[in-house]
């Protein structure tokens, strides 16, 4: 069911003044048609109430009510059914109570409308204010600016002002003070001449006074005055005195003269020797940067050839120059100019050329390359990849080496280790030093034996031929009987004792050459006349024959084993060789036999020490 | 260091003799006389009166004892200890007295510089000059001992006398452009004499033996002017100390100024070695640093204990402003002293530093090291 009305829109347009609401929802429309309850009661209204429920349709709106109540919660208008299909009565103590809460619902809506009306006034006039309040600041914001910038641009004119014042006040201050002080100064000079002229007048009176003194103590004639003297003493040179005269005053100038002569003729050498250093230094300047720069000419990388031209030609001149100088060496105007100007020319060129290079490097540094520079300095990457590869090179031998040192530390850090190590290093030589020693006792035990065995033997010998020494003696005696005896048998003993002797030294050396020729050995000689000496004092006997037998033997022995020996020590040691013949041959006698034995048993002994050396 | 023991002394007059073999010290008014290396006592003299300035004569023969306070001068022979000298100036006074070069003849200055008296031991000749300037330094001798340099005052006007010491004969004459001559000194090589004037006014005079002036040297106008002056010892350097603290020198050849040594409050520069001496029994002392001044009497001896303490860079040295009203005040370079060798020039700075400067004379040298008392 719709209802409009034209009056409740034109009054709800009124009312929208009022309000905010713009919506015209159903229930807005129902608002509307509440708050149009408030409004006085008019003719409109009573026709607007009865718009909705007519006689017809009662039941209609009823329920309708019953419907909108109970959706807003108020209790139901119709009494309780009892059944379903029975008509539900109307319950009025509900209507009446759902109107009373109507009523009191609209009282309370009118309220805080009426509240929310007055905030709203109230809010829009605060709104007002504040938008007056704002305009206003703004202006006075705007004015006050206007007033700074003002008083800013004043405040600046005044500091100029005071600056120019100040300005201004310093220097009438300054010119003032300058014032003062040159007043001051003359006051001073005035004081000063006033002083002086005090001074002056006050030391002529003084002096006065000093004259008057002088006067009177030079008249006075004060016998105190003098001098007392034991005697006079000598004068320090020794000299005497002399008198005043002119010539001395002459001497004295002339003294004071030649003092000051020297004076100045010492200042003047030293003088000298100072500007010859200095040229010196100069000079040699001069021919180091004259090197220096004539070898760039030869360099392909110098660019301008005009330097290099006046260097040549600077060169030139300055060779000219320094033989030039050199000859007149003195402190001549002309040479001192000469040199300085040639010194300056120097050190211009070198100044630009040292220019030169900065630029080159600068623009090295920012274009690029050039040709040249590329050459070069390829070779220069060259030479330093060169480098540096021996660089590391060097480096890692160093590495590798440090690496096995520590290795060897590391392992030679065990103390087993270690020991065992040099155990092993040591073991051959012990060992060989085992061996060698062991030959050498042996060697030992050897020679003990031997000499042991010729000592037994030299005994032997010697009791034999004590033995042998005695028979001879008795034979002796027998033949001298036998002798003595038979005459006629004397020459023939005689003869037969010199041919005995003599045929004994025969068959002695026939006997013995023959073993002797039968043993070939080099040592022949010294055994032979070991052996003649022998047989020559003992006669051919068996024993004899046995004990040469035993010498020879013994001989054989001590020469075999020389013989062994000798020919593996003529190599090596012919002076053992030598040794032993000599040993030999200066064997004579009964000592004779030891000392053979002995020269045999040293020699043996010698070789056999001297073998060991060997290895 | 080995000290041997105390002996007594008065007015600090204890000198050693030329020769380096004896050591004269007066007490009261004995003057006794020491073998250096033993120091035992080899003579002993007796005075009239307490002695003033006892010196010892160029070869070491003689000594001389002046009494200023009686007027009398004694002069005593080491080789004859009964010789004997009494020089009497009676009236006259005495006011200084010193050997001339030769040893032979003694040189009195009389009251109120009326004149000086040239005594002589060898002959009974005296000589008098007149006029001799009452100043710092009036009397220089050569280093030859040839010639001796006399300030004098004329006629309100400085002069110098140059006379010849063997004879006395007057060799020079010649006035100085100075206001008030305030001291002389001979350069070692003896052909050049230095000439300042008084402190009121900067100026440095150079006249050579024969009395040309060489050159004239004012550093500035007004200020108070040249405090010391001292010679290189090979006479190439004239070293200007005044009072506005710096140390101005003088080359030989030019007699111009090649550099200039300021004496700055704050030590900064850190290639500089500070010594501070430290007293260790502190009291007030009025010791003096080094160089006792040649003629004038010399101060009070220190009694404390010092030693020196190296302190580290940067310093600022203690300044005393000086009292303006009175005269001479204690500001400025007071002393200056060249080493032998030439290499080193010491100076003191009034309010207790003393620093040496290595000359390298091209310009802006920094100082070398110094030393100071806090």
């Amino acid at each position: 069911m719709t209802v409009t009305d034209p009056h409740l829109s034109s009054e709800s347009k009124n009312i929208c003044q009022y309000t905010s609401e713009t919506k015209m929802s159903p229930s807005s429309l129902y608002s509307q048609q509440v708050l149009c309850s408030s409004i006085p009661l008019s003719k409109n209204v009573h026709s607007f109430f009865s718009a909705f429920c007519t006689e017809e349709n009662i039941e209609q709106s009823i329920s309708y009510l019953d419907q909108e109540l109970t959706t807003f919660g108020f209790p139901s208008l119709y009494e309780e059914s009892k059944g379903k299909d029975t008509k539900r009565e109307l319950n009025i103590v509900a209507v009446l109570n759902c109107m009373n809460e109507l009523l009191v619902l609209q009282r309370k809506n009118l309220l805080a409308q009426e509240n929310v009306e007055t905030q709203n006034l109230k809010l829009g006039s605060d709104m007002d204010h504040l938008q007056n309040c704002y305009a206003k600041l703004k202006e006075q914001l705007e004015t006050s600016r206007r007033e700074m910038i003002g008083l800013q641009e004043r405040d600046r004119q005044l500091q100029c002002k005071n600056l120019l014042a100040q300005d201004r006040n310093l220097h009438q201050l300054l010119k003032n003070e300058k014032d003062e002080v040159q007043k001051l100064q003359n006051i001073i000079a005035s004081r000063a001449t006033q002083y002086n002229h005090d001074m002056k007048r006050k030391e002529r009176e003084y002096n006065k006074l000093k004259e008057r003194l002088h006067q009177l103590v030079m008249n006075k004639k004060d016998k105190k005055i003098a001098m007392e003297v034991l005697n006079y003493v000598g004068r320090a040179d020794g000299k005497r005195g002399s008198w005043r005269t002119g010539k001395t005053e002459a001497r004295n100038e002339d003294e004071m003269y030649k003092i000051l002569l020297n004076d100045y003729e010492y200042r003047q050498k030293q003088i000298l020797m100072e500007n010859a250093e200095l040229k010196k230094v100069l000079q040699q300047m001069k021919k180091e940067m004259i090197s220096l720069l004539s070898p760039q000419k030869q360099k392909p990388r110098e660019r301008a050839d005009d330097s290099t031209g006046t260097v040549i030609s600077d060169a030139e001149e300055d060779a000219g120059e320094l033989s030039r100088e050199s000859m007149w060496d003195l402190s001549c105007e002309t040479v001192r100019e000469q040199l300085t100007n040639s010194i300056r020319k120097q050190w211009r060129i070198l100044k630009s050329h040292v220019e030169k290079l900065d630029n080159q490097v600068s623009k090295v540094h920012l274009e690029g390359f050039n040709d040249e520079d590329v050459i070069s300095r390829q070779d220069h990457e060259q030479e330093t990849e060169k480098l540096e590869l021996e660089i590391q090179q060097c480096k890692e031998m160093i590495k590798t080496q440090q690496q096995l040192l520590q290795q060897q530390l590391a392992t030679a850090c065990d103390d087993d280790t270690t020991s065992l190590l040099r155990d092993c290093y040591l073991l051959e030589e012990k060992e060989r030093l085992k061996e060698e020693w062991s030959l050498f006792k042996e060697q030992k035990k050897n020679f003990e034996k031997e000499r042991r065995s010729f000592t037994e033997a030299a005994i032997r010998l010697g009791l034999e031929r004590k033995a042998f020494e005695e028979e001879r003696a008795s034979w002796l005696k027998q033949q001298f009987l036998n002798m003595t005896t038979f005459d006629h048998q004397n020459s023939e003993n005689m003869k037969l004792f010199s041919a005995f002797s003599g045929s004994s030294d025969r068959d002695s050396l026939t006997v013995h050459s023959r073993p002797r020729q039968k043993k070939p050995h080099g040592v022949s000689n010294g055994s032979l006349v070991c052996a003649s000496k022998l047989t020559k004092s003992l006669p051919a006997s068996p024993s004899t024959s046995d004990f040469c037998q035993t010498r020879s033997c013994a001989s054989e022995h001590s020469s075999i084993s020389v013989l062994n020996i000798t020919p593996e020590e003529t190599k090596p040691n012919q002076v053992g060789g030598e040794g032993a013949s000599p040993k030999w041959s200066m064997a004579s006698g009964p000592g004779s036999q030891e000392g053979c034995y002995s020269g045999c048993s040293l020699t043996h002994t010698n070789s056999h020490v001297e073998k060991d050396d060997l290895p | 260091m080995n000290f041997s023991e105390v002996f007594k002394l008065s007015s600090l007059l204890c000198k050693f003799s030329p020769d380096g073999k004896y050591l004269a010290s007066c007490v009261q008014y004995r003057l006794v006389v020491r073998d250096v290396n033993t120091l035992q006592v080899l003579q002993l003299y007796t005075c009239l009166d307490q002695i003033q300035h006892a010196e010892w004569s160029a070869d070491s023969r003689f000594i001389l004892c002046a009494m200023y306070k009686r007027g009398l001068v004694q002069v005593w022979s080491l080789e004859q200890p009964e010789w004997h000298c009494r020089i009497d100036e009676g009236s006259a006074g005495l006011v200084a007295s010193c050997w001339s070069p030769d040893g032979r003849h003694i040189l009195n200055t009389t009251e109120f510089h009326l004149r000086i008296t040239v005594w002589s031991l060898c002959t009974k000749s005296v000589s008098y000059i007149k006029y001799p300037k009452a100043c710092q330094q009036g009397i220089s001798f050569t280093r030859d001992g040839r010639y001796l340099a006399l300030a004098e005052r004329r006629d309100c006007k400085d002069h110098v006398s140059i006379f010849v010491c063997s004879d006395w004969q007057l060799l020079r004459h010649f006035d100085t452009e100075t206001q008030d001559l305030a001291g002389i000194e001979w350069a070692p090589n003896g052909c050049v004499l230095a000439v300042w004037d008084t402190c009121l006014e900067y100026k440095v005079l150079l006249y050579s033996l024969d009395g040309r002036l060489l050159s004239a040297y004012c550093a500035y106008e007004w200020s108070l002017g040249v405090k010391s002056v001292a010679w290189s010892p090979s006479s190439q350097f004239l070293a200007v100390g005044s009072y506005d603290g710096k140390v101005r020198i003088l080359n030989h050849v030019t007699w111009k100024m090649i550099t200039e040594f300021g004496h700055p409050a704050t030590v900064t520069n850190p290639k500089i070695v500070v010594y501070k001496e430290a007293e260790k029994n502190p009291r007030l002392a009025l010791g003096r640093l080094a160089f006792p001044p040649p003629r004038a009497a010399a101060g009070a001896a220190s009694s404390t204990e010092s030693k020196y303490e190296i302190a580290s860079v940067p310093v600022s040295l203690q300044t005393l402003k000086p009292v303006a009203d009175r005269a001479n005040p204690k500001v400025g370079i007071g002393a200056l002293a060249f080493s032998p060798d030439n290499y080193f020039l010491a100076t003191r700075n009034e309010p207790g530093t003393c620093r040496i400067f290595p000359p390298q004379t091209a310009s802006r040298m920094p100082s070398g090291s110094g030393t100071y008392r806090s």
